[in-house]
């Protein structure tokens, strides 16, 4: 099925350019968490990163169905963080310029006259909302707790060599 | 943060290498080796760079309203 522009395809890249390189970065801050000894945040970080995975499927998926070629080659430059604070604090922003991208093109979609790809940007701009909204809050409760007591909270203290 | 994966260079040692002397993103990248690889972080090296350049000057005004 042909979109009502190529444009359409081309922001649906666009979109995954930016998913791919989410993936990549919370995937690696998970695991710098677990290193760390902060499993829990790790956790956190890792679950985000499989949910950006799922969307860059639905992603590449719907640029197929347009007859479109997906780029999964690339990516944007990705910064990642040397503590657990500028972690959370880079998440935010890169989920802040994801919230932006997508609105911009659910307002093209529209003006386009193609609601659909419309409302699954919509959707994905709700999505990357609650997430920034959490990585906010994990802030606002360190600025209240101060960082250690924070982080005390997702040490696994269970946890055995294996 | 870390902006470049590939040497493992971080917006510090970018901003460190402004205030050792450097003063153009190639001898910034020159000095640290960020993006003499992939060249992925070129562009956030500019940005550090930029961002770094401006601060300094800036504090430099700062510097010359009070002293008058």
């Amino acid at each position: 099925m042909k979109p009502v522009s190529p444009r359409v395809t081309e922001l649906l890249n666009n979109a995954l350019t930016l998913e791919l390189t989410v993936i990549n970065g919370y995937f690696l801050s998970a695991r710098m968490l677990d290193n760390w000894g902060l499993p829990h945040l790790g956790k956190a970080f890792y679950d985000l990163s499989i949910g950006e995975m799922n969307d860059a499927d639905e992603l590449i998926q719907r640029i197929l169905m347009f007859d479109g070629h997906p780029n999964v080659q690339k990516m944007n430059a990705i910064q990642v963080g040397e503590t657990p604070e500028e972690m959370l604090q880079l998440a935010i922003d890169s989920e802040l310029g994801a919230i932006a991208q997508f609105n911009g093109g659910a307002q093209e979609c529209h003006d386009l006259g193609d609601h659909a790809t419309a409302l699954f940007f919509e959707e994905m701009a709700r999505d990357e909302e609650s997430h920034a909204d959490w990585f906010e809050s994990q802030l606002d409760a360190i600025t209240r707790l101060g960082a250690q007591n924070y982080l005390a909270q997702h040490v696994d203290p269970s946890s055995r060599p294996s | 943060m870390i902006v470049c994966q590939c040497n493992v260079v971080s917006d510090r040692d970018v901003r460190a290498a402004v205030d050792a002397g450097a003063r153009t993103v190639a001898q910034v990248c020159r000095g640290t080796r960020a993006g003499t690889d992939c060249g992925g972080c070129v562009f956030t090296v500019r940005r550090v760079v930029c961002q770094h350049v401006e601060d300094i000057q800036s504090s430099l005004v700062e510097v010359d309203s009070e002293a008058s």
